[in-house]
């Protein structure tokens, strides 16, 4: 009996395999809104020769909403169960609709295995329909799951052989590149991650295997394929709309305790739901200073240190492109608008040979691609800021464009700075990002991209300042075979400040300040083995920058024109790395990159004797250099290397060593980013920053993967620092050598996180304990600080701790808190007073030899979404959140006037009370 | 709700995020402080050496006992005398010439010798005017509008080179009390009797204390005009009745200006989120034996040219301007009428005598002395230039 059944139903499904294949394709257009399956049935049964066969309650309880144009059967039934708990069987030109269990095509395992343990008297039901409790993924995309993929020629398969297999992996809703999916099979383990264009190149041995993709946000999904020879694989990866938070763990799980590099931090748009909102803008660079080793003047500075480097030591670029100065607003904003931005990566250590040109860090912001399959937008509204940003296809899955914009109109904020030169100032920005991707064929893509800001500010003494940023780049990324692909970019970045006083007095003046830099490189990534890739590439950078001019502000202006001269400098670089993994538990990168720099004329070039203090009064000749006469060369090897050691599948050691090179430096001798710094090329006297960094690391993941954690501890030291004479004229001055010290950095600490992101509670703890001094000692003591004993920089803040709590209440209200200690930082103190010109003065300490008191604050927020129908017309939330909730005055500087003949001490604190903020999102 | 909100944002931030600070800072530095800027004019030729004291105590302590002398055109001296303590002048008659180099020397009590860098006796270049416009600024402190009268300077120039200055004023107004004291008492003769000297009409002076600065570096006339002196607010009571102000100008050499100006600096201009952070500033002086050791002050020397204008009420105030009183609290105050016998008594507890009441014989008309003795807040000897 049991024989005649096997039989029957083998032939049965032989022949379903043949009618498969041989369908003629059956097309359908139309828009299914809001209509129960029913409908759709009968529209495809009075279409096509297909016939339903089901309990009619199924037909008419599923109610479907999608539009479809020219889609063969099988896909119109794919969306209609999507999310369903619904599946179908097709046979022949009969489909067999189920509810809950579905249809198996194929038999058990070990069925016709006569030596197999598998029941004889098997239940016909059990055959037929599998059994839901055991599947993996009851949901969407088991047929396209299930389906074996054949990849390669088929005579070219030889047992063993590895070969190689790349491709892109897409976001499946917007057709955007899905960057840090891993790619991996489990037997043997083999994985990869897809890079920043979505690309991905994984070296497996020949034969059927389980290919598995997981990333931030989506769907977990898997391809079963039979890899015959070299080939190609494209993934479209499903948004995970629920389990957001969840899917990020598994990532980042991986990468922390396989991957080499170290140091690193990524951030995407869940890290910025996670922490409250400063004045109802969610702030990309806010986390940054959350996180081990970074750290912060105070409020309103709008640099970030990272292991004890000077601001300037970061390199900040978006789409590639350098920003210079990446603040609006005092700096309480950042000019990354988080509605365009999708990712933004800090390196702080073991920084690979690709990158360079500057001495502590590289912030790397990515912004998103725009929507290639539909039109949206989205945007928000708080008391102090509106954005909105709006995205589409141009041609559909093809190309698409992304806009967003956003802009200031509120100077009440301004009232709440307690400065009067503040208090009776106004200040507005806006900034407008663009991009454009292009997909050219399967083995080009093109990416153009565009921002711009412009910060306008007036202090009450009537002068207006202005700055803007303005960049662009293109990146053509071109796949020559699964083995080489390369990247070319250029890309443009121009800074530029002013200053005018136009009224109609003598004084009235007009001052600029202009840096425009070109960048053009080529990085190539080539994958020879399984175990081995390499990056190589090419890199020149162009600097053009006016250090300043200063003209008559009316016709009346008594004020001289200045004109410093241009100054023009190129850095050249040429790197290649090499990251081997030497066996399961050992992975080494190695790298080098050469950077050459030349420092170009016309310019005019000042000499000084020996031994005698640069001054103006000391200058003994001054010379003349013509248009791209070298007036000065640096050039030097940038070694890195890093190496990962893992002890087990939970936990790793790894160690890395980078040195960089700094050829551009900001002028600055206020304790933070000011909006008046300039950005001054390294030149015949203020030779390039060296920096060398060591760091070793512990990674370890605690229960179950959900919690990860690591310490490193760094040892940094940095050559020719840029420090300053007291006094120091920076603006408007032709000799400004004569005020700029070259001097030395050593900094080291220990840096903590513990990272929970797994469940409704989640968030991260982050302790660090860093130190970072300066030294200076020049041939006479007036290009000596501190007695050229080494003193704490600005930003040496000792013990640092952020936490970050987030508890989710259900799926649309959570709140989230952020706690923040630090060290105070250091400041120059008075130690005595005294009296000249008919005033009491002061006599300053040694700089830096005191400190603030300590920074303690905490922020709360908390936010409702509307309902999470996924086909709402608009997606909106509010979010309510309370800056300092403590109301604690934070110190942020001490300082000392004398007033009308005494001296008088005051403190000063940034954000003195709560700020509460409410702010309204939208997404469409 | 966006409406509600603002209202919550701008109540609770009412409460002010500068407050006065003093600091506590053990360790303290004892310097020597040179006040020394010497002119051809005799009231402008005193040397003060004081010593730096800690930074949460106000008393000035002079260093005394030192000996000070100028050294020029190799050997010659000039020895200045202590006529107070720490207070050095050269004899009478000591004209610095224009154009020679001085050397400045210190060799105080506990046997240290110092010595200032050689400095020029330079000639400064006359003012050409003081004059006064009324204008509306705002307030540095209240950052409130503040309407009242702006002092400029203007000044020549007499050499090509840039020029660097430095400017300090004097001030002095009249000022009167609401109520005039005709009589005097005699204790002895228990007797009242008619008052000589007239105590209701005084003046109150002051002087420059902040650095005020200017250069012709990058002035393509390359004079001063229009340098900004002092703003006079009409919410100030100075200008009631007649104003005073004698500019003076003073020129620097290029290190002497950079001296003033990093002082200045550290000094007056601090408290912004942008502040260039404090340093140490020292000037021209040394120790001979250890260089290092920081000396307070610098000495230069110039010539000095100045200029005096008046304010007066009448002339020179617009009509609508209204400049309060002195004295706010003595609107009401002269309906205390007494008796022959209650005179001491009145006396004693701070009354003065104004006149006598109506009708005669029937008593005094007494003022409390601090509405009526203009004394209290100034002085009543009239300066020799008033009119």
């Amino acid at each position: 009996m049991n024989r005649v059944i096997i039989g029957v139903l083998l032939i049965l499904l032989l022949h379903a395999g043949s009618l498969l294949g041989q369908q003629k394709d059956h097309l359908i257009t139309s828009n299914f809104r809001n209509v129960s399956f029913a409908q759709v049935a009968a529209q495809i049964e009075s279409e096509t020769p297909y016939r339903f066969f089901s309990h009619p309650g199924i037909m008419d309880s599923l109610e479907v909403n999608f539009e479809v144009r020219n889609q063969p059967v099988q896909r119109v039934l794919k969306r209609a169960f999507t999310g369903s708990d619904y599946h179908y069987f097709i046979l022949s030109y009969n489909i067999i609709i189920t509810a809950g269990a579905k249809i198996k095509p194929e038999l058990p395992e070990g069925f016709f295995d006569i030596n197999s343990d598998a029941p004889v008297d098997m239940d016909l039901t059990a055959l037929l329909f599998g059994d839901r409790d055991k599947s993996d993924d009851p949901e969407a995309e088991i047929s396209i799951e299930d389906q074996l993929i054949e990849i390669g020629i088929k005579t070219s398969l030889v047992e063993g052989k590895m070969v190689n297999l790349a491709g892109t992996i897409e976001d499946e809703l917007n057709g955007e590149p899905v960057i840090g999916a891993i790619v991996y099979i489990e037997t043997p383990r083999i994985g990869v991650i897809t890079n920043a264009y979505g690309y991905y190149n994984i070296t497996l041995p020949q034969g059927p295997h389980t290919l598995r993709m997981r990333s931030v946000g989506m769907k977990e999904t898997k391809r079963e394929i039979m890899l015959f020879s070299e080939g190609t694989l494209d993934i479209e990866l499903i948004q995970n709309v629920i389990g957001l938070k969840e899917v990020v763990i598994e990532a980042e799980k991986f990468l922390n305790i396989t991957s080499v590099q170290m140091g690193i931090e990524k951030m995407g748009m869940t890290d910025m739901k996670q922490i409250p909102t400063v004045l109802g803008e969610k702030d990309i660079t806010k986390i940054v200073l959350t996180l081990p080793g970074v750290q912060t003047v105070g409020e309103g500075a709008s640099g970030f240190n990272v292991r004890g480097g000077a601001a300037d030591q970061n390199l900040v670029t978006m789409n590639g492109a350098t920003l210079y100065n990446p603040s609006h607003f005092f700096g309480f904003f950042s000019v990354f608008n988080p509605d365009v931005i999708r990712s933004a990566t800090l390196l702080k250590a073991g920084i690979p040979a690709r990158y360079g040109g500057r001495a502590s860090s590289i912030f790397e912001v990515k912004s998103r691609d725009g929507n290639k399959k539909r039109f949206g937008g989205q945007g928000g509204i708080s008391p102090v800021t509106a954005r909105l940003t709006l995205e589409g296809p141009i041609v559909k899955d093809k190309a698409s464009i992304i806009v967003g914009g956003r802009s200031t109109y509120s100077n009440w904020l301004l009232q709440q700075v307690p400065d009067a030169n503040i208090k009776n100032s106004s200040a507005s920005f806006y900034d407008v990002n663009a991009k454009i991707s292009v997909e050219v064929g399967d083995r080009d893509a093109i990416y153009l991209s565009s921002y711009f800001s412009n910060d306008d500010f007036r202090l009450f003494s009537d002068s207006l300042y202005q700055y803007r940023n303005f960049n662009a780049s293109f990146q053509w990324r071109h796949i020559f075979s699964n083995k080489l692909l390369y990247i070319a970019s250029g890309s443009y970045s121009s800074y530029k400040y002013s200053i005018s006083q136009k009224n109609d007095s003598l004084r009235s003046f007009d001052f600029h300040y202009n840096l425009g830099s070109a960048n053009i490189k080529v990085d190539f990534s080539y994958f020879p083995t399984s175990w081995s890739g390499v990056d190589f590439g090419i890199s020149s950078i162009v600097y053009n920058l006016d250090p300043g001019e200063m003209l008559p502000g009316n016709t009346n202006s008594e004020i001289a024109p200045v004109i410093l001269e241009s100054e023009k400098g190129v850095e050249n670089a040429i790197y290649i790395g090499n990251n081997f993994n030497l066996n399961d538990q050992l992975s080494v990168y190695a790298g080098l990159r050469y950077s050459l720099y030349s420092y170009l004329g016309p310019k005019t070039v000042n000499f000084y004797p020996e031994g005698l203090p640069r001054s103006p009064s000391n200058t003994t000749e001054a010379k003349m250099y013509g248009t791209n006469e070298v007036i000065k060369i640096y050039h030097g090897p940038e070694y890195r290397g890093s190496a990962r050691y893992s002890l087990n599948s939970i936990s790793s050691i790894k160690a890395s060593f980078s040195r960089m090179r700094q050829y551009i430096h900001m002028l600055t001798n206020t304790a933070a980013i000011s909006p008046t710094d300039t950005w001054k090329l390294s030149d015949s006297y203020l030779r390039p920053q060296v920096s060398d960094q060591v760091s070793l690391g512990y990674y370890r993941n605690l229960r179950l993967n959900s919690i990860e954690s690591y310490v490193e501890i760094y040892y940094k030291n940095v050559q020719d620092i840029l420090e300053y004479k007291g006094g120091a004229k920076l603006l408007l001055n032709n000799q400004i050598e004569t005020d700029l010290l070259n001097g030395k950095n050593k900094s080291y600490g220990l840096e903590f996180l513990l990272k929970k992101k797994r469940g409704k509670m989640n968030g991260w703890i982050s302790y660090t304990y860093s130190r970072s001094f300066n030294k200076v000692i020049g041939s006479n003591p007036e290009e000596t600080i501190n007695e050229g004993a080494y003193f704490p920089t600005n930003y040496d803040k000792p013990h640092s701790l952020n936490l970050i709590f987030n508890y989710k209440f259900n799926r649309r209200v959570d709140v989230s808190s952020n706690f923040v200690y630090s060290t105070g930082r250091p400041i120059t103190f008075p130690v005595a007073r005294y009296v000249l010109g008919n005033s009491e003065r002061l006599f300053y300490s040694n700089r830096n030899e005191f400190r603030v008191p300590d920074y303690i604050r905490l922020d709360v927020s908390l936010q409702v979404e509307g309902n999470h129908k996924v086909n709402k017309l608009a997606h909106s939330s509010w979010s309510f959140s309370v800056y300092n909730v403590l109301g604690r005055k934070n110190v942020y500087s001490i300082y000392f006037v004398s007033e009308g003949g005494r001296v008088q001490g005051y403190k000063l604190s940034v954000f003195g009370t709560a700020i509460p903020t409410i702010t309204y999102n939208f997404k469409f | 709700m966006f409406k509600k909100y603002c209202l919550i944002i701008l109540s609770a931030s009412i409460s002010a995020c500068v407050e006065p600070f003093t600091p506590e800072v053990s360790n303290y530095e004892n310097l020597l402080v040179v006040e020394a800027f010497l002119s051809d004019d005799a009231r402008n030729q005193e040397i003060i050496l004081s010593r730096s004291y800690p930074i949460d105590t106000t008393r000035v302590h002079y260093e005394t006992g030192a000996g000070v002398w100028l050294e020029y055109a190799s050997g010659n001296q000039i020895v200045f005398r202590e006529t107070k303590p720490g207070h050095f002048t050269p004899g009478a008659g000591f004209r610095p010439e224009t154009g020679t180099s001085y050397t400045l020397v210190i060799a105080t009590a506990n046997g240290n010798l110092y010595k200032s860098d050689p400095v020029t006796m330079k000639k400064t270049p006359p003012v050409t005017g003081v004059y006064f416009e009324r204008e509306t600024i705002t307030s540095n402190k209240t950052g409130g509008l503040d309407e009242g009268f702006q002092v400029y300077l203007d000044s020549e120039t007499e050499s090509n080179e840039p020029g660097y200055f430095k400017y300090e004023w004097e001030e002095i107004w009249e000022f009167s009390t609401p109520f005039y004291s005709f009589l005097d008492y005699n204790y002895d003769g228990n007797y009242a009797f008619l008052r000589e000297e007239n105590i209701s009409r005084c003046w109150q002076g002051s002087f420059s204390t902040d650095l005020n600065l200017a250069t012709t570096e990058n002035i393509t006339s390359g004079i001063i005009e229009r340098q900004p002196i002092r703003f006079l607010s009409f919410r100030e009571s100075i200008l009631r009745v007649k104003y005073s102000i004698l500019v003076k100008q003073f020129s620097l050499s290029e290190d002497g200006y950079r001296f003033w100006r990093n002082l200045k600096e550290s000094n007056e201009s601090t408290g912004s989120l942008y502040d260039a952070q404090p340093f140490q500033v020292t000037g021209n002086i040394k120790n001979v034996n250890n260089p290092s050791e920081p000396v307070l002050g610098y000495f230069d020397m110039a010539t000095v040219s100045s200029k005096r204008i008046f304010i007066k009420r009448l002339a020179d105030l617009p009509l609508d301007i209204k400049i309060p009183t002195l004295y706010p609290n003595c609107r009401i105050g002269a309906d205390t009428v007494i008796s022959y016998w209650e005179l001491e008594k009145f006396l004693n507890i701070g009354y003065l005598i104004s006149t006598y009441s109506t009708p005669p014989g029937s008593g005094f008309v007494m003022v409390v002395r601090s509405c009526i003795d203009c004394r209290l807040k100034g002085s009543n000897v009239k300066p020799e230039f008033w009119d």
